[in-house]
């Protein structure tokens, strides 16, 4: 090891030493989905899960949240407030919202519930009651918190220079959330009372992705076309009063990944749409980029709709933003965010072979392939990791050099980032165990949090190419299981066996301060983790 | 003759016990009565059950000295005989946060002596509201024993970190000032153990260390002796107590515990002077320090030292709310972190942060039975799980609890006896004469609000604060024998009872100094 990179080693070691023990003192936070701007979903040091300590891992506590039959998502992952220095004491509290319009504030410690907020449903739209697999109705997205620009501090509370800001900022931080008549609220983190009058931005009924508040501004991705809302890239500007909304349309072509759209460094928001991924610029939305993943094909247009694009992930080199995303044939390409602008015919500057399995006929689509969103994290001596969850069984082509058993469900596959004759590929590592319907992963401390949702994936009917009815899809399902990896190979380090007992929420996990949480499809909310002597 | 022997065997009596009543007379010359901090006071002979329900207020006076945030008289010490200028005096020695000293006539509350120490205004200072850090005195002075003529000494630390020596009797300095910490840091009360006095810092006030300290009066050098527990602040009320081996116990607040790097956080520490250095000999950390550090629940009592069937043990807790049993000569055992037996959750239930919790210091006595008493104040209501035989009614400001220490087959154990009433934030308690004095301080101890978080400022607390209300409580029962009501009109913050010679006294934040006791007395 040359000197730079023992210094760089120490630097990190230090550093992480620093936050780790930061987060020993009061946890750590998970704002958004992903846990930062860039839809890593890696948090980057937990004080108590590491590859040693998470044999102990135990469920914790669950609850019960109310929740509507809506489908498959009736619970949000949680957003994570690592110390909250409340009226009623120091506080770690999960935020969670269900598809029923409430906010729950959750005691992270205790596992009891710190406050209910019910998101009144009052525009002029009536509320659809009804509801179907594209457009569930209710509450949709994550809510969020400020999340640090790359390097900074959280999304700062004044707004900037020369604008009055809306009352949407400043003063404590508040949790954000869209109910499903489409107006934001900020609620008092410490009451879950809205501090200011909600305010409409986005149509009612729609179905917004996970947002994201950076730089005073929230980002979200509407899709499916719900309540005839328009598929499109929102940015909801907290820093002008009154509040300004702006959009970029996505001309009918949903972009439905679970984390919406990922931050660059710049603030440049990028959203994969069925086609195309996009770089937008922050604030004002005006497309900057965009690189073509694969050529619209006539007979996808029907189950475009159904096609399981994940979001994508950035990542950071050398002051410079590489995106990955899947190329819409299975496939993960890295993007270097400063290539050529405008045409849309940018070239990946690597391609990863076919990951999926291909469905056999279109009535397949939904269980197979990459979806979700992508994860990425980083070990102490520099090697960067992106992992993703995959439907169905890997292609044939795919050659990994760590298997953990055959994966006829579904699997995570882990790649290196490593740099070869000056060019930057995806080396794939490992594949995981067999894993039904496995949600985005989340990482801590070269720890991988899998979890096999237990989710019968199929949408479309093999018979009739109808779709199934929110009443068949259950019935398919298994129960969810929660599975920790080595970040390294993928071997199993622990497993929550029959712990849960319903089929996972098909939104997403959060990892904080020694803790996993997940919801469950029937309005359960699950906590495992490390215990804490009290 | 018979009848006039009888006479003169009488008036002999009679002569004897009021020459002894003046002439060996009780004292109170540190905060918590003693080094061991026990906040019991042995020699009181004057209030007892029968009569403490007669109390009055026997004078008051009011202080020319200027609260700084929430701060304003600090705990009075009581010294029974001291040589005057106007003649032997039993004299009461009140500091003030504005760095004021005052001697007052025991009898009828009139300044004997009084003084300001002046210096230039430090460079640093706390921030502005900031209750944490008010400047000035914070350190309850200590008095020392009796010279051969029957002066005392009296050792102040002024708010520029200078300790000074004076002369009870006349208020002279008697020896040069010694610098002993930095101005403005919050000092906590000082102990004087073998001629080495000692004291601790806390909150980091103007930039200051938080850690112990100590000097030896008897080096000519005056070296400032330091430990720094690497974590946290050690703001138990009273500072350290002194166990018989001159170890000086303190708490240490809220912080972290790591060996590897000397990190001392939220546990209780102990530390001698050795070879002209202040050395750590051993340390208790709960088990679960790392949930207390979570939840902000300083370990921060300050313990008291005692001995039960001719073994020397100590008593702390915390705003967790449990009490911890310890032995000083290897506290928490080989891992530092066993107890002898802790407590069950007193209060605290919505495990906050303020406004509830124990704080402040301990209190133990030992009737004539040779019962061990423990006794802890607590703030906000009792834990729903916490069964005690005895009790008055809801409690939901605070109450002071009172345990027995037992030995059950070879374990130690506090059994839970009384609870008392409800107290608008009950202060450790004192004890004397089988009467348990408690007080409530009425102060708003409010730090963080529902609409805007963490807001602890010194006006809004001060404005929403009520009066102190004293007690007298039977100490084997807890039954209310006397309550003040609303006789104390102001309340008071991080003050103290003290008590002697049939008089009790507590100070209030609008620098008012209450005499209670017997008006026939």
């Amino acid at each position: 090891m040359n000197p730079r990179s023992r210094l760089l080693l120490f630097i990190l070691a230090v550093s992480l030493s620093c936050w780790m023990v930061l987060g020993q003192s009061r946890g750590g936070n998970w704002p958004t989905f992903g846990g930062d701007a860039q839809r890593s979903g890696w948090a980057a040091a937990d004080a108590l899960i590491n590859r040693d300590t998470i044999k102990d891992m135990q469920l914790l506590w669950k609850l019960k949240l109310e929740t509507q039959s809506r489908g498959t998502r009736p619970i949000m992952p949680p957003v994570i407030l690592g110390r909250l220095i409340s009226y009623r004491g120091f506080r770690e509290l999960a935020f969670v919202a269900t598809n029923a319009d409430i906010v729950y504030s959750l005691d992270a410690d205790l596992g009891t519930v710190f406050w209910t907020k019910h998101l009144e449903y009052s525009t002029r739209d009536p509320q659809v009651m009804t509801s179907s697999w594209r457009c569930p109705g209710g509450l949709t997205a994550m809510p969020t918190m400020p999340v640090a620009a790359r390097g900074g501090a959280p999304g700062r509370g004044a707004p900037p220079p020369g604008q009055r800001g809306s009352a949407f900022i400043g003063g404590p931080a508040g949790v954000y959330a869209i109910s499903s008549d489409g107006r934001l609220h900020r609620l008092n983190t410490s009451t879950g009372d809205d501090v200011t009058q909600p305010v409409s931005v986005i149509p009612a009924n729609a179905r917004p992705s996970s947002l994201i508040l950076i730089d005073n501004v929230i980002y979200t991705v509407t899709s499916h076309g719900c309540s005839n809302a328009p598929n499109a890239v929102w940015a909801i500007d907290l820093s002008i009063d009154p509040i300004k909304v702006r959009s970029y349309r996505l001309d009918g072509s949903s972009g439905w990944g679970l984390g919406g759209s990922a931050i660059g460094s710049d603030g440049t928001v990028y959203v994969r749409t069925e086609e195309r991924l996009l770089a937008l610029s922050p604030r004002e939305l005006q497309l900057k980029n965009s690189w073509v993943l694969r050529e619209t094909r006539k007979e996808d247009i029907a189950l475009g709709e159904i096609s399981p694009a994940p979001s994508p992930v950035v990542l950071s080199y050398e002051n410079r933003d590489v995106l990955v995303s899947d190329c819409g044939t299975d496939q993960l390409c890295l993007f270097d965010s400063m290539s050529p602008a405008g045409s849309g015919s940018a070239t990946p500057m690597y391609k990863t072979p076919p990951i999926a399995q291909p469905a056999r006929n279109a009535s397949g689509i939904a269980e197979r392939g990459v979806w979700g969103s992508l994860t990425s994290w980083q070990e102490m001596d520099g090697t960067r990791w992106v992992l993703a969850s995959v439907l169905g069984p890997p292609h044939a082509d795919l050659k990994v050099p760590v298997t953990n058993g055959s994966t006829p469900n579904g699997f995570v596959v882990a790649f290196k980032v490593l740099e070869r004759e000056g060019k930057r590929v995806l080396e794939p590592a490992w594949i995981s165990r067999d894993l039904h319907s496995p949600l985005p992963p989340v990482v801590t401390n070269g720890v991988v949090f899998a979890l096999s949702a237990g989710e019968f994936t199929r949408q479309v009917q093999k018979t009739t190419d109808e779709l199934f009815t929110l009443d068949e899809r259950p019935r398919g399902s298994t129960r969810a299981t929660l599975y920790a990896l080595d970040g390294r190979t993928g071997k199993e380090l622990y497993s929550s066996k029959n712990l849960v007992t319903v089929p996972a929420a098909l939104t997403g996990l959060t990892v904080a301060s020694g803790r996993v949480y997940f919801g469950g499809a029937d309005g359960s909310f699950y906590a495992f983790g490390m215990w804490m002597e009290r | 003759m018979n009848r006039t022997l009888w006479g003169i065997k009488a008036c002999v009596v009679t002569l004897g016990i009021a020459l002894s009543a003046v002439a060996w007379s009780a004292d109170w010359p540190t905060d918590g009565a003693n080094p061991q901090r026990t906040n019991w006071q042995q020699d009181e002979t004057i209030l007892n059950k029968q009569n403490v329900a007669n109390l009055k207020i026997l004078w008051k006076v009011k202080l020319d000295n200027a609260p700084k945030q929430m701060h304003s008289l600090l705990p009075s010490l009581i010294v029974g005989r001291v040589p005057t200028p106007g003649g032997p005096k039993e004299v009461v020695l009140q500091a003030g946060v504005s760095d004021n000293i005052y001697a007052i006539d025991a009898s009828n509350g009139e300044i004997l002596w009084k003084k300001r120490f002046e210096y230039p205004p430090p460079a640093r200072s706390g921030r502005p509201t900031d209750p944490l850090c008010p400047g000035g005195l914070t350190a309850t002075p200590t008095i020392g024993p009796a010279h051969p003529n029957g002066a005392r000494t009296v050792y102040v630390l002024a708010g520029n970190g200078a300790l000074h020596q004076l002369d009870l009797g006349t208020g002279n300095e008697t020896a040069p000032t010694i610098p002993f910490g930095y101005p403005n840091g919050k000092s906590y009360a000082l102990n004087l153990w073998n001629n080495v006095i000692f004291t601790t810092t806390s909150q980091g006030c103007a930039g200051n260390p938080n850690q112990m300290w100590a000097i030896d009066l008897n080096d000519p050098q005056k070296k400032v002796m330091t430990f720094h527990p690497g974590s946290g602040g050690l703001w138990g009320r009273t500072g350290a107590a002194i166990d018989s081996s001159g170890i000086a116990w303190a708490p240490t607040g809220d912080g972290t515990y790591d060996l590897p790097t000397k990190r001392y956080g939220n546990g209780l520490i102990g530390a001698r002077v050795e070879g002209g250095e202040l050395k750590l000999k051993d340390w208790y950390i709960p088990s679960n320090w790392a949930w207390l550090f979570k939840k902000d629940l300083d370990m921060q009592v300050t313990p008291a030292v005692f001995t039960y069937k001719g073994r020397e043990l100590m008593v702390t807790g915390s705003k967790e709310c449990r009490l911890y049993l310890l032995d000083p000569k290897s506290a928490g055992g080989e891992n530092h972190q066993t107890p002898l037996t802790t407590t069950p959750l007193i209060c605290n239930e919505e495990v906050n942060f303020a406004s509830t919790g124990i704080w402040g210091s301990m209190t133990t006595w030992e009737d004539s039975r040779g019962t061990r008493w423990i006794l802890a104040p607590f703030w906000g209501p009792s834990h729903s799980e916490f069964k005690v035989p005895v009790s008055y009614g809801r409690v939901t400001q605070g109450a002071v609890v009172a345990f027995k220490l037992e030995d059950k087959s070879g374990k130690l154990q506090l059994t839970p006896v009384w609870m008392s009433r409800d107290m608008d934030h009950a202060e450790p308690p004192v004890v004397a004469n089988g009467v348990v004095y408690a007080y409530g301080s009425g102060e708003d101890t409010t730090q963080a609000y529902p609409d805007r978080g963490l807001d602890n400022q010194s006006p809004l607390r001060i404005a929403a604060s009520r009066h102190a209300t004293l007690y007298a409580l039977d100490a084997e029962t807890g039954k209310e024998l006397y309550s003040s009501g609303d006789q104390i009109t102001s309340f008071n913050h991080f003050g103290g009872l003290s008590i002697a010679n049939g008089k009790v006294y507590i100070g209030t934040f609008d620098s008012v100094l209450y005499c209670f006791g017997l008006p026939s007395k």
